[in-house]
């Protein structure tokens, strides 16, 4: 696995366990933990403090469980995310150094445990509406993972089921149809729509899945539950993959992109630089490409779509 | 947001697939039969459960209602034994509660983390499974009749001889 993962040679650790055997480097496991739980020198960073840090996670987290909050927003400015963040200088100067580096605009997923899994189709499916000529290699990428996904014994009828509603989409992008071809609203209504969204995210899920249970070998080491006791990969999955609103850790992150052969690059919005540096995550897969990647925004617990603007 | 229309088309499609899948191969060993009450109604199931060998159940056969939601099977259905059982996992109006048929949000007991949740993948079948073992081995941890868990943790065997006792009267012999 550690091939799918270009930044670091240590093993992808799960994000949110500081009681992890392997975290070892504290330096290169605070970028990867996004400053959840290894505190190493928290308090030293830009003056900013703990209660500080404490009082952020907890706006988060109320944010994130406000029913109100919409599955997902239409993009909004950086400048919005910039003013809720004043009062923490180390983090209005990696926002800051994030517009300069053309990433002008975040599209908000709800808090709901599968933000990681909304974000990263929607962004999937907002670049193919952006490159209409990947639409093919996406669709074969797809079938061939409902393949994978039938010989770890996943009934076919439920596998088609929940991948109908991402198929129509993908389909309805390179339509020579105008009137049904997908359009970023359409996208963005389609994902609004609770059922047809949470059925794309459960297919994430079970390829998810299926994508650690076929290749067990590289996954068995980072599979775990959350005191650290180690798991079969079925159990991990059926416990910490399949139900909706199980959040996903890095093991779940590089099995899905490694599944849907995608490149993406993760920003990590963590507070944890003194000048405003941010540090991107970078997952590639083996038949990737050269294709733009998509970039997600990681904050302590939550993942973002971010659109870079030239 | 909401598609309640097709939801409820797709809902119960996955009922009917299910439905067919019972019918077809039958519960291991026959434990249980389960299916709609009506042809009206696919939303609304009866499952008859065998109590399983070597435990206070083993001469009783349970009914239990099960009520799908509209956006089956994206959330769980419940599940409530009528009349309802003497069991630290059933609540003393015959719901049932098992972290199977939660979600990972949804704690009513605070199970541990760990525990099993439902997802689109787990199915009637699974479900009523895990119930039976559950029916054998209780989970003191995360209770539903406190008063039964109680009697369970101090005195066992009187707590045996009541669940024997319930069974012969509904049997009426």
């Amino acid at each position: 696995m550690n091939d799918e993962v270009s930044r670091s040679s240590k093993p992808p650790t799960r994000l949110r366990n500081a009681a992890l055997p392997e975290v070892e480097e504290a330096q290169s496991s605070s970028v990867l933990l996004g400053g959840v739980s290894t505190s190493d020198g928290i308090d030293t960073y830009d003056g900013a403090h703990r209660s500080q840090f404490y009082e952020l996670g907890q706006k988060l987290l109320e944010e994130s469980m406000d029913p109100d909050q919409l599955l997902i927003a239409p993009a909004t400015s950086m400048h919005e995310l910039r003013g809720e963040y004043t009062g923490a200088p180390s983090f209005v100067a990696q926002i800051d150094s994030l517009m300069n580096q053309g990433y002008t605009q975040i599209v908000r997923t709800k808090g709901d445990g599968n933000c990681f899994y909304r974000a990263l189709a929607y962004a999937h499916l907002s670049s193919l509406i952006d490159s209409p000529n990947l639409v093919f290699s996406a669709k074969a990428v797809i079938e061939s993972g409902s393949r994978m996904m039938e010989y770890n014994y996943m009934d076919a009828d439920i596998i088609s089921t929940f991948c109908e509603p991402l198929m129509e989409l993908v389909d309805a992008i390179g339509s020579s149809d105008p009137s049904k071809r997908l359009t970023r609203d359409r996208l963005l209504s389609a994902f609004l729509d609770q059922e047809t969204s949470n059925y794309i995210i459960t297919y994430l899920r079970l390829l998810t899945t299926a994508q650690i249970q076929s290749a067990s070998d590289d996954y068995a080491g980072f599979l775990f539950n959350d005191s650290g006791d180690q798991m079969l990969p079925g159990e991990f999955c059926r416990q910490y993959v399949d139900p909706l609103g199980r959040e996903a850790d890095h093991v779940q992150v590089a099995a899905l992109c490694r599944a849907l052969k995608l490149h993406v690059k993760i920003a990590y919005l963590d507070g944890h630089s003194r000048d405003g540096q941010v540090h991107f995550q970078e997952i590639t897969s083996p038949g990737d490409g050269k294709i733009k990647p998509l970039i997600l925004l990681y904050r302590p617990g939550h993942y973002d779509v971010l659109i870079k603007t030239n | 947001m909401n598609s309640k229309g097709s939801s409820s088309a797709t809902a119960l499609r996955r009922l009917m697939t299910e439905y067919k899948q019972l019918t077809s191969g039958g519960s291991p060993d026959d434990m249980f039969t389960a299916g709609p009450i009506s042809e009206s109604d696919f939303f609304t199931w009866e499952a008859f459960i065998r109590g399983p060998r070597d435990t206070p159940f083993e001469d009783g056969i349970f009914v239990a209602k099960l009520t799908f939601p509209q956006d089956y099977p994206l959330s769980p259905f419940k599940m409530r034994f009528d009349p309802p059982l003497f069991h630290p996992n059933i609540y003393p109006d015959g719901n049932v509660c098992i972290s199977i048929l939660h979600t990972p949000g949804d704690d009513p007991t605070m199970y541990e983390q760990a525990s099993e949740r439902w997802s689109p993948v787990q199915s009637v079948e699974k479900v009523i499974l895990s119930v039976i073992s559950m029916l054998a081995e209780p989970n003191l941890e995360s209770g539903a009749n406190i008063d039964c868990c109680k009697l369970y943790r101090e005195d066992k065997a009187e707590y045996e001889r009541l669940v024997r006792e319930s069974i012969r009267q509904q049997l009426g012999v």
